[in-house]
């Protein structure tokens, strides 16, 4: 192993490690709303989430692997491709919340004049245990991304049907 | 002595005479509890929603359980001018070219699906690359 696959490999895991806590900084900052639906669904209904991400995930990662094989129109591959990014846009968005649920976690002082920082804290935290080997990639990190998915669709379904007042 | 008595029963009247706050409810633990008190408190709106959701996920299930044999298929499927397509999976040719594949029982199916230690092994192929030193060998991943 060379020095450049040592840097390929370290900027890989640094960028990624940068991407994933940037994409829930600024999930935070455009919705702040929506991250502390998302963690307060990830307190509510951890497991729920898991499994509506998979049920949500498989079905629509089969269609679009499906139409991008099997149709060579342009726009049917742009569109399965489309899926394919929309489902990991949203599983990043709902896993801000699993951010700023860790961060919680770990509290500060500051947290009250700058609820960013609960984020940024638990991003960078989630973002290194993706990193531990075998269990951060094949276990931690696509349960982060797969309860993201489904903690988006719950959010988003509540928000369609609110909650009825309960007496 | 009976001036500490009047002022105890003044004090036990004036107690009793503020309005009394109902307590708070206990919340329920159990879970068939709590889902029966959920499903009970459930709107109109909610329910339909509830429904609507499930058939929209039923139906995407049944298009991704339909098109399964077109993922795992190994080639893609190019149809001739007798309306036969590349080996492996039978089509039904319409009349405007190729459709979905068919698939007549789940024995098809199966065989199709990727080997359960592709994972296993793609981690593999992966470790090799990165500890060995002879470029040569490093398998492509």
């Amino acid at each position: 192993m060379i020095l450049a696959d040592i840097l390929l490999w370290l900027l890989i895991i640094a960028g990624g490690w940068l991407a994933l806590t940037a994409s829930w900084l600024t999930t935070f900052a455009i919705a702040p709303r929506f991250t502390e639906e998302c963690q307060q669904r990830y307190t509510t209904h951890g497991i729920w989430a898991v499994l509506i991400g998979v049920m949500t995930l498989v079905p629509l990662s089969i269609i679009a692997i499906a139409l991008f094989r099997h149709d060579h129109h342009p726009l049917a591959r742009m569109i399965a491709v489309l899926i394919l990014l929309t489902l990991m846009l949203l599983a990043l968005l709902g896993s801000s919340g699993l951010a700023a649920r860790v961060g919680a976690g770990l509290g500060s002082p500051l947290d009250g004049a700058q609820p960013w920082r609960r984020v940024m804290r638990g991003g960078w935290v989630l973002s290194a245990s993706f990193l531990m080997p075998l269990v951060g990639w094949f276990l931690l990190l696509p349960l982060t991304l797969l309860s993201g998915l489904g903690t988006t669709v719950l959010v988003c379904w509540r928000r369609k049907y609110p909650h009825a007042a309960v007496a | 002595m009976s001036g500490f008595l009047q002022r105890w029963q003044e004090l036990a009247r004036a107690s009793q005479a503020l309005p009394q706050a109902p307590l708070p409810p206990v919340p329920l633990r159990h879970w068939p509890v709590r889902i029966a008190t959920r499903r009970a408190a459930r709107s109109p709106g909610e329910r339909r929603g509830l429904v609507l959701s499930a058939l929209a996920l039923a139906a995407t299930w049944v298009i991704a359980v339909l098109l399964w044999p077109a993922v795992t298929a190994s080639a893609p499927a190019t149809t001739t001018a007798a309306g036969s397509n590349a080996p492996g999976l039978a089509t039904d040719a319409g009349p405007s070219g190729p459709t979905l594949p068919r698939v007549a029982h789940l024995s098809q199916v199966l065989p199709a699906l990727p080997h359960p230690a592709a994972p296993a092994r793609l981690f593999a192929q992966a470790y090799v690359a990165l500890t060995t030193s002879d470029p040569s060998q490093e398998p492509h991943l």
